[in-house]
């Protein structure tokens, strides 16, 4: 059985993107700030990429396993991203969305979001990550080619991602072509 | 299309065998057409099916990241098949998302998803098809082919097909005309030979074998025929004569029968008792007559719908049922039986039965007699013998019957009963010695003369009772009974025992004189007791009344001498003597007064009681006085009473009223009397003192006061008079009263039969 539930969620916020693409710029009408609507469009986009990535299988104990998402603080997306994702599943598995505060505590994660605030602690976070089943996502400029999995920006007011394959082979994450076909691929540039 | 017979067997063959040919070979094509295009139809459709499911997987993500480039994209590499003529792909709200048409189609795409799954169209396959990403519709993929391939496909199958159908045909027309010339050479010979034999009516011709299959065992067989043929010719000549014959007696034999059946038939339709025939397993009704029509009121056809089960009532079906088990004689007698008639109708039939056969299927004649009215008379005597049996049991008369000369003839049991004299004894005319010897004559006589006569006879004597060993009174009645020429046949009578009634009687008498006796004796007895008691209550009256006289005489003597002197105290102690003599002497009169009225004579004449009262006012004159007193009479009747003692209840009822009146300032007395019935109900109303009612009861009684004498004077006694007076009349008296609000008098009195009104 197919769910829907969700679906408005999910392309409402594909809407919103249209909506800005088009310029417009009435969106205090809409009773939410630019940012806010930018918010939910990248929680959307975030949403969307766990549907594209298969983790290995002892990245979960049982098939029921959470797929945990855990976003470092100073992120606005964190609220839309819990009203996108909580209470849905993908593959059998719950989303739970989590506040971290300590580099270490990503280690526990499937899905770890690094906000542009977090630009001192970010080598620091992806070294230790690394090798780690886990899907980073930064939208700090070239966070995809220092080791980030994928790199979220803005380019001609529309929401874009550049993807670093090498990262999801070294995390021993699967990404699928599909979504490789709609991002920028880059490769990592520092060797550290 | 079809050969008719008259085509030869030749061209059958070859129509029949090309003909079998072409029709499998159609079959065999369209089946293998029909099949082909159907398994290519659906493979079609599974083909776009997986077409869209691809196509819709690869563009998942660009619908979630709403990249409508990587979208389109993918779709155009769907031009590379050149079947597809549009697809596009809706976004999760249904919504037109990217589309593709391929150059020189005409027509757009929907713009909103259609439901799910393929559609056909003339020339059209179109196919929704949902796309899911983890579960989740995530859009829509909308593919259309056309179906061209499909068409050029049937005609390339519909062209095989004719192909191999004109070489099926040429090739069958070929192998039937090699096979027909092999088969139908020989019959064609013999065919000739046969019309010839038919048509020369000559035997003696033979066919010619050609082989041994089975067509040489025909032309074998054909020859046997005809050498049998020949033999039976000669031999059914010579049988047709005798049946010819035998036709002719047959003949005259039915005409015969039909007669005899005839006549039977119209026996049976006309016979006047019901009759019918039924059949003996299916109990239908087989035939009918006239008379069971017009008995039964079902018309023919309605009796041969019927079994014989429907003119039984249901409850009878058992007990016929039953009857038709048993085994039964050529003739039988049944019944009787109840049949039901069309209008339902219960009529009771004895029924005659014969087994038959109709058609050589056992059937049963059955004549229906209809005995309700027997039965009922039947039911009708049996009900009157009974009841004359109850009778003569019940009762407890002795019942007899004699000869016309008054003898008995046969024993009779109840007079021996009763009598104890046994057959021997009062054979004949022995019962004569059962009688009191002193009775004898007179019954005798009185038996004579009805005997003479021919009347009722009635008698009464003593007739000897054996259980009681002695004579009883009895009365005897007998009535004769007659031949047809009025001549007596016999008598029938009764003798009723009347002994106890008799003794009743008797008892009765004495008791009554004894009574009598004895009413006399108390009689006497109470009137010497009252007229001791009068003479004692007067002789009291009057001796009390010298001693009396004497303590008056003597008081007013001592007052004189009082009178004067300074003892004021001896005065008034004599004037108390005084007045207690006078008082205690109206008390004995009144006394007096009070006992003669309880046993003086009432006499009954008419009274006329407005002249009455008028008498007793003007008596009373002196005591009203100087008083005011308003007088209210009214209209008084005549009554029947006695005068004297009817003015004492007037004097004492209006004496009372201006009495305790006497402190009214005005008074006012009112006097009248109602009609009630043969009653005249009096009333004396005044409004002077009153009383309770509760005191009611004691104001007829004798010295009863409600106000002291102080008060108002008087002894107590006048009531109780008033009472005694009008009920010694049979009337009655009563009274009303409110303290101070005054009081009034009732008594009634019966209507005077003569005088005023």
């Amino acid at each position: 059985m197919i769910r829907t539930k969700n679906i408005p969620t999910v392309f409402q916020a594909a809407c919103l993107f249209l909506f800005i693409g088009s310029g417009a710029t009435s969106s205090s009408e809409q009773g939410a700030s630019e940012r806010e609507v930018k918010d939910r469009l990248k929680a959307a986009y975030i949403f969307n990429f766990i549907q594209f990535v298969e983790w290995p299988s002892r990245a979960f104990e049982v098939e029921t396993d959470p797929i945990i998402v855990g976003i470092f603080p100073g992120n606005s997306v964190a609220r839309s991203l819990k009203e996108i994702a909580e209470g849905e599943s993908i593959g059998g598995h719950p989303i739970i969305v989590r506040d971290l505060f300590e580099p270490e505590q990503a280690r526990a994660c499937h899905v770890v979001v690094i906000p542009p605030a977090e630009e001192a602690r970010i080598m620091r976070i992806l070294s230790s990550l690394k090798g780690t089943p886990a899907l980073t996502v930064g939208e700090s400029t070239g966070f995809a080619e220092r080791g980030g999995a994928i790199n979220l920006f803005f380019a001609e007011n529309k929401l874009r991602f550049a993807v670093n394959p090498s990262v999801f082979e070294t995390n021993e994450l699967k990404v699928s072509s599909r979504l490789l076909r709609l991002g920028i691929i880059v490769e990592t540039t520092s060797k550290e | 299309m079809i050969p008719r017979g008259r085509q030869r067997i030749s061209r059958k063959l070859i129509f029949g065998m090309t003909a079998t040919g072409v029709l499998s070979v159609i079959l065999a094509a369209g089946g293998f057409v029909l099949y082909e295009i159907n398994t290519f139809r659906d493979l079609l459709v599974r083909d776009l099916i997986a077409k869209a499911e691809i196509t819709g997987q690869n563009c998942s993500a660009a619908i979630l990241f709403a990249n409508k480039d990587d979208a389109q994209e993918t779709l155009l590499v769907l031009e590379s098949q050149p079947q597809v003529t549009r697809a596009a792909i809706y976004d999760g709200d249904g919504k037109l998302f990217v589309s593709f048409v391929r150059e020189g189609i005409d027509g757009g795409i929907p713009s909103r998803q259609g439901a799910d799954g393929p559609a056909l169209t003339s020339d059209h396959l179109k196919l929704f098809h949902p796309i899911v990403l983890n579960n989740n519709r995530i859009g829509t993929m909308f593919l259309e082919t056309d179906l061209r391939t499909m068409d050029e496909r049937f005609v390339s199958y519909m062209s095989i097909a004719g192909m191999v159908l004109a070489g099926s045909i040429l090739a069958a027309y070929g192998f039937a005309t090699a096979l027909q010339k092999r088969i139908t050479g020989p019959l064609v010979e013999l065919t000739e030979t046969a019309r010839s034999v038919s048509e020369s009516q000559d035997f003696t011709v033979r066919a010619v074998k050609y082989s041994d299959d089975e067509l040489g065992v025909l032309a074998e067989t054909f020859n046997d025929m005809l050498d049998q043929i020949q033999e039976r010719d000669k031999h059914l000549v010579r049988v047709n004569e005798g049946m010819r014959r035998e036709i002719e007696e047959r003949k005259k034999a039915v005409e015969v029968i039909r007669s005899s059946e005839e006549r039977f038939r119209h026996l049976f339709q006309s016979h006047p008792l019901p009759m019918w025939v039924y059949e003996k397993e299916s109990l239908r009704f087989l035939e009918v007559n006239e008379s069971a029509v017009k008995v039964y009121g079902y018309s023919v056809a309605e009796f041969l719908e019927m079994r014989i089960t429907e003119i039984r009532p249901p409850e009878d079906i058992q007990a016929l049922m039953e009857d038709l088990e048993k085994p039964r004689d050529s003739l039988q007698f049944s019944g009787p039986w109840r049949h039901r008639l069309k209008e339902g109708t219960l009529i009771d039939v004895e029924i005659i039965s014969h087994e038959t056969s109709i058609e050589s299927r056992p059937a049963v004649l059955v004549v229906a007699l209809d005995v309700t009215e027997r039965r009922k008379a039947e039911h009708r005597l049996q009900a009157s013998e009974e009841r004359y049996r109850s009778l003569v049991s019940a009762s407890s008369s002795i019942i007899w019957a004699t000869d016309s000369e008054g003898r008995f003839v046969v024993p009779q049991k109840s007079w021996e009963q009763y009598t104890g004299q046994r057959w021997e004894e009062h054979a004949g005319v022995g019962w004569n010695e059962a009688f009191h010897p002193d009775d004898r004559p007179g019954l005798f006589a009185d038996w004579q003369r009805a005997r003479v006569q021919s009347a009722n006879y009635e008698s009464e004597g003593r007739l000897w009772h054996v259980r009681t060993n002695s004579y009883h009174y009895s009365v005897f009645k007998a009535v004769p009974l007659f031949n047809p020429d009025r001549s007596v046949r016999e008598w029938i009578g009764t003798v009723t025992d009347v002994h106890a009634e008799k003794a009743a009687q008797e008892e009765i008498k004495r008791f009554n004189a004894e009574l009598e006796e004895r009413v006399r004796e108390r009689t006497a007895q109470l009137e010497a007791a009252n007229q001791e008691l009068e003479a004692f209550s007067y002789s009291v009256s009057h001796d009390l009344r010298a001693p009396l006289r004497h303590v008056d005489g003597f008081s007013e003597m001592l007052k004189k001498r009082v009178a004067g002197s300074a003892d004021e105290k001896a005065i008034r102690y004599a004037d108390v003597i005084s007045d207690s003599a006078k008082r205690m002497g109206q008390l004995i009169d009144e006394l007096l007064i009070f006992s003669r009225m309880g046993r003086a004579h009432v006499s009954a004449e008419s009274v006329d009681t407005e002249i009455l009262v008028k008498e007793v006012l003007n008596e009373l004159q002196p005591e009203t006085g100087e008083r005011k007193i308003d007088w209210s009479i009214h209209p008084l009747p005549w009554v029947s009473g006695d005068r004297g003692m009817l003015r004492l209840v007037f004097l004492n009822l209006i004496s009372n009223a201006i009495k305790y009146t006497g402190k009214r300032g005005e008074a006012s007395i009112e006097i009248g009397a109602a009609l009630n019935g043969k009653e005249v109900e009096f009333y004396v109303r005044d409004n002077g003192a009153g009383f309770d009612m509760k005191y009611v009861d004691k104001l007829f009684g004798v010295f009863q006061r409600l106000h002291r004498s102080d008060e108002f004077e008087g002894i107590g006694i006048g009531l109780a008079n008033v009472r005694r007076i009008v009920q010694r009349h049979g009337g009655n008296t009563w009274a009303e009263g409110t303290p101070d609000q005054g009081a009034t008098f009732y008594f009634t009195l019966p209507v005077s039969t003569e005088g005023g009104s």
